[in-house]
């Protein structure tokens, strides 16, 4: 109790800010943990909000300037041009050129370069005389990244599950299977020309 | 107010991955009936003919939480030109992702013809 001619503030008034104060504290830090912890659920997803989306646009459009495909286990094995399989990290690509009779390729592949893993475009350039060979001329570092950041993996196939061997019924159709983080996982579908 | 904060951006982020997944799923269906072969549209019964629907249940991809299992509706019509008789299908094939009381549908609409 305040006596005349006393100034400041009593225990109990003192006790009462600091108990509000602490109050509005909480009440503002908790509020702030809620906002964060709907920062890291999103992130969660955020490959299949925000990455595949897109990646699964610029693929199928890729694909859809192809006249033919191959799928491999890596680039190397692409670049080989042996052992074509059903499913693998890499795509070569034929695409007929429309001036004259020649074929431009390229390669998609997903891998680690320079320890960045993504998915990697490969165009092939030509010779002198602006021509196209049918094998090489592959460049050794990628012409463009098409996707990485959340993306972890990529597989290229023809093979459906549930649907007949190779998709043999419905041929030209190529599957990539994108993979995130915290098992993110979709599918697109692409088709040659 | 942060609870209708929340609120509001877990029925966002459950909206993009639906609109995600059925995007997806909805070019293998386009991709199937743009190149299936042609004479074996009809017996594959992938397609059936109108009224008769095939029913699918399908995994559209896998999110954080799991599986994403939808179902896909397909069915088809057929025509014929009185003229010269070419045959054209008209194959349909409706992915369905159900996310509680919402409700989310894509059509894959893609016409053959001989």
């Amino acid at each position: 109790m305040k006596r005349p001619g006393e100034n400041g503030h009593t225990l109990i008034e003192m006790a009462l800010v600091l108990g509000i104060s602490t109050m509005i504290a909480a009440g503002l830090v908790m509020m702030l943990q809620v906002h964060f912890n709907m920062l890291g659920t999103a992130a969660k997803y955020r490959f299949l909000t925000n990455d595949a989306p897109t990646i699964g646009l610029l693929l199928t459009k890729t694909m859809a300037n192809a006249d033919d495909y191959r799928i491999y286990s890596s680039r190397t094995v692409a670049l080989s041009l042996t052992g074509a399989a059903n499913s693998g990290s890499a795509v070569r690509l034929w695409m007929r050129q429309a001036n004259d009779n020649t074929t431009r390729q390229a390669i998609i592949s997903y891998e680690t370069i320079n320890g960045n893993p993504g998915l990697y475009f490969f165009l092939q350039t030509p010779n002198s005389g602006n021509v196209y060979p049918s094998n090489g001329n592959f460049p050794t570092s990628p012409s463009w990244q098409m996707a990485g950041s959340d993306l972890t993996g990529a597989t290229f196939s023809n093979t459906a599950a549930g649907a007949p061997v190779n998709l043999q019924n419905a041929p030209g159709i190529l599957l990539a299977t994108l993979y995130g983080a915290n098992n993110q996982q979709i599918t697109y579908a692409a088709e040659k020309k | 107010m942060t609870l209708k904060t929340m609120t509001s951006s877990w029925l966002m982020q459950n909206w993009t991955l639906a609109q995600t997944m059925t995007d997806a799923y909805a070019t293998i269906e386009t991709a199937n009936a743009q190149r299936w072969v042609f004479s074996e549209i009809l017996t594959s019964n992938r397609w059936p003919l109108y009224p008769t629907v095939a029913t699918v249940r399908a995994t559209f991809g896998y999110s954080p939480r799991g599986a994403v299992n939808g179902t896909v509706y397909r069915t088809s019509t057929l025509s014929q030109d009185p003229t010269t008789l070419m045959q054209t299908y008209t194959l349909e094939s409706f992915v369905v992702y159900q996310d509680g009381p919402r409700e989310y549908c894509k059509l894959s609409k893609v016409i053959r013809t001989e």
